[in-house]
C-alpha cells in the first residue's frame, strides 16, 4: 500500500512503531535503572573515597600535631630525656646500644642537641684494634667523642686487648684528657705492660678497677698501684689474687680507700682491713692454693667504719675459713652483710658471737649459698637483732675459682 | 581550694595540697597569697590537666625535690630509668599526650612528673636504631647529604668489628 501525503504511516508501519517504541521505551527503562544503579554505586563509592580520604587527611595532620608535639620539646627536656637513654651504661663503646652517636644519627636537632651535652660524652670504652690502619681510624673517632665530652669528667674503660703495644697506644691517645679522669676501669689481656696504663694516673682519679688476664705480674702491679693519686677511694681487682707481700707493699694506698673489691688469703683478711682504715664497704674473694693449710692468727681487732660487707668463698678448701674469721671479726657499724659459700653448713655459732660482740646495727644478712641456715638458726639470729632481715639466695652451682 | 582555668576554657578547681606539686603553681600562691581568682594555664589542656591532677593526687604529701638539693641528690634521682608500677599505668598513654603531660609537667614545674615522662621516651627509644626512633615519632630526616655522608662514616666505624 502506497502512503498518502500528509497522512501518517499506513497502520501496519503504524503498529510496528508502536511496538518499536515500547521495546524502545523498555530498553530506556532498562538503561536508565542501569545508569541509576551505576550513579549510586558510583556516588557511594565517591562517598566511601571522601570518607577515606578524611581518614588519610585526618591521620596526616594528627602525625603532623604529633610530630610537632614531639618537635616542640624544649632543649632541657631532650637533654633529660638523652640522659635517662644513656644512664644504665656504664661504659659506651662504639658498638654500644644505647649510644650517643645513635641519638646523633636521628635529626640535625637531636645531633645538635646530642653534641651539645658534654656529659653524654663523658663515658667511654676503648678498644686497640689489631690492624694498624684501623687504629688510625679509632684514634681519631675516639678523640672526636673525648673532645665533644669538654670539661665534664671522664669514665673511661680500657680494653688494650690482644694488639702490640696496645696498653702504649692507649696511654698516648688518652694522655691529653688524663686530667679529667676520675674512673678508670682497665681490662688487660695480653698486653704485658700493665705500667702504660696505671703509672702517672691523675689527681683527680677516684674509682679503679683492673681486671688482668693471663699475663700478671702481680709485684709489677702491685709496684704500679702503689703509686695511685691519694684520690683514689674505691679499688677492685678482679680475678688475681695478691700475696700477702704484695697486699703490704700498696699500704699508703689502702689508707684512702673507702670502697675495695679484692680476692684474699683468708689469712690476710684482718691485716688487710687494718691497712684499711677508712673502708666503709667492701667485697672479699677468698682464696689460697690448695696445698696452703688456712691459719688465722690475728687477735680480733675491731674495724671501727665498715658497713658493707661481703665474702665469698669458693669450694676449694680443705677447711671452712669462715668460722675463724667471724670469730675474729668485730664490726661495730656493719649494716649489710653477704656471705656466699660453697659449704654445707654456715657458721652459725660464729655468726651469732660475733653479732652478740660487734653490736652492730645489723639491718640485712645475706646467705647465698647451695645450703642456707634452717629456719631455727635464722631466728637464732633474728634474736639478738630483731630488726635483722634476713634473705637465703639458694645456690646450685658452686662458685668459681679465682686464678691464683 | 585553688581554681585552674585550661587553654580550652575549662575550669578545674582543686585542693591546694595536691596542686601545690606543681613548684609554678606553688610559687604563684605564694606570691598572690589567698585568693579566688582563678590562675590560667594557657599552655594546658583541659584533658592534660586532668593527668596530671590525676598524678598529683595520687602522689599527694610524698616529700617534693626541694629546691636547693645537692648534686648527690640529684644524681641519686636520676640513677635509673626504673619506674613504679602505678607511674607506669599512669604514663600508658597514646604519643601525644605522653608528649603534652611531658611539657606541662615542664610547664607546671613537677619534676617528678617530668621524670617519669623522659623515662618513658627514653626506654620507648632504647634498643631501637635512628630509622626505627624517626618512625615512632614521627621525625623528619632533616640531614643535608654531607651530613648524611659524615654520619654514615660513624657508623660504619661504630659497626666495624
Amino acid at each position: 500500500m502506497d502512503q498518502i501525503p500528509g497522512l501518517g504511516p499506513p497502520l501496519q508501519d503504524q503498529d510496528f512503531n508502536s511496538e518499536q517504541h515500547e521495546e524502545l521505551d523498555a530498553v530506556s527503562h532498562e538503561t536508565l535503572d542501569l545508569v541509576n544503579s551505576v550513579v549510586d554505586k558510583t556516588k557511594d563509592l565517591g562517598q566511601r573515597l571522601v570518607n577515606k580520604e578524611d581518614k588519610i587527611t585526618e591521620s596526616a595532620v594528627l602525625g603532623e600535631e604529633l610530630g610537632s608535639v614531639a618537635g616542640r620539646l624544649p632543649a632541657d627536656v631532650l637533654f633529660e630525656i638523652f640522659n635517662y637513654y644513656l644512664i644504665d651504661s656504664d661504659h659506651l663503646s662504639r658498638r654500644s646500644d644505647p649510644s650517643p652517636i645513635l641519638l646523633a644519627s636521628v635529626c640535625r636537632r637531636w645531633r645538635d642537641t646530642a653534641f651539645d651535652m658534654a656529659k653524654l660524652w663523658g663515658k667511654l670504652s676503648f678498644y686497640v684494634d689489631h690492624s694498624s690502619k684501623k687504629w688510625k681510624r679509632s684514634a681519631l673517632y675516639y678523640d672526636a667523642w673525648l673532645q665533644r665530652s669538654r670539661d665534664c669528667p671522664l669514665s673511661l674503660q680500657l680494653r688494650p686487648g690482644y694488639a702490640k703495644g696496645g696498653t702504649a697506644k692507649l696511654r698516648r691517645l688518652i694522655q691529653p684528657y688524663m686530667s679529667r679522669v676520675s674512673s678508670l676501669d682497665i681490662i688487660f689481656w695480653n698486653d704485658v705492660e700493665p705500667k702504660n696504663l696505671l703509672s702517672d694516673l691523675p689527681e683527680t682519679l677516684q674509682k679503679l678497677t683492673v681486671n688482668f688476664a693471663d699475663c700478671f705480674d702481680a709485684p709489677e702491679t702491685a709496684h704500679s698501684l702503689s703509686e695511685l693519686p691519694s684520690t683514689v677511694r674505691s679499688l677492685k681487682i678482679r680475678d688475681r689474687i695478691f700475696s700477702p707481700d704484695c697486699l703490704y707493699s700498696l699500704y699508703p694506698v689502702w689508707a684512702h680507700l673507702t670502697h675495695v673489691e679484692i680476692a684474699i688469703r683468708p689469712r690476710s683478711v684482718l691485716n688487710f682491713l687494718f691497712l684499711c682504715p677508712k673502708l666503709s664497704s667492701c667485697e672479699l674473694i677468698l682464696d689460697q692454693p690448695a696445698s696452703m693449710r688456712f691459719q688465722v692468727h690475728c687477735a680480733r681487732h675491731p674495724h671501727a667504719n665498715l658497713q658493707s660487707l661481703c665474702i665469698i668463698c669458693p669450694e676449694n678448701f680443705y677447711f671452712d675459713p669462715l668460722p675463724a674469721l667471724f670469730n675474729a671479726f668485730t664490726l661495730p657499724k656493719l649494716r649489710t652483710l653477704e656471705i656466699r659459700y660453697a659449704f654445707l653448713s654456715s657458721p652459725h655459732q660464729e655468726l651469732r658471737g660475733f653479732l652478740k660482740r660487734s653490736k652492730c646495727p645489723l639491718e640485712i644478712l645475706i646467705f647465698d649459698a647451695v645450703v642456707t641456715p634452717p629456719l631455727d638458726q635464722q631466728g637464732d639470729l633474728i634474736a639478738i637483732i630483731p630488726s635483722l632481715k634476713i634473705e637465703c639466695r639458694l645456690h646450685t652451682e658452686a662458685y668459681e675459682e679465682v686464678d691464683v | 581550694m585553688v581554681h585552674l582555668v585550661t587553654s580550652d576554657n575549662v575550669e578545674f578547681v582543686v585542693e591546694k595540697e595536691v596542686v601545690e606539686r606543681s613548684v609554678l603553681i606553688k610559687n604563684m600562691l605564694e606570691d598572690v597569697g589567698e585568693s579566688d581568682q582563678s590562675i590560667p594555664l594557657a599552655n594546658v589542656s583541659s584533658a592534660v590537666l586532668r593527668k596530671v591532677i590525676e598524678y598529683c593526687e595520687h602522689h599527694r604529701g610524698e616529700p617534693l625535690p626541694s629546691g636547693d638539693a645537692d648534686q648527690n641528690q640529684d644524681e641519686t634521682r636520676k640513677r635509673t630509668t626504673d619506674i613504679s608500677e602505678w607511674d607506669q599505668k599512669f604514663i600508658t598513654v597514646d604519643q601525644e599526650m605522653l608528649f603534652e603531660i611531658i611539657l606541662a609537667a615542664n610547664y607546671l614545674d613537677i619534676k617528678s612528673l617530668l621524670d617519669v615522662g623522659c623515662k618513658t621516651v627514653a626506654n620507648m627509644i632504647k634498643g631501637k636504631t635512628p630509622d626505627e626512633i624517626r618512625r615512632l615519632f614521627n621525625i623528619v630526616n632533616d640531614f643535608t647529604p654531607e651530613e648524611e655522608a659524615q654520619i654514615k662514616k660513624e657508623n660504619e666505624w661504630a659497626e666495624d668489628r
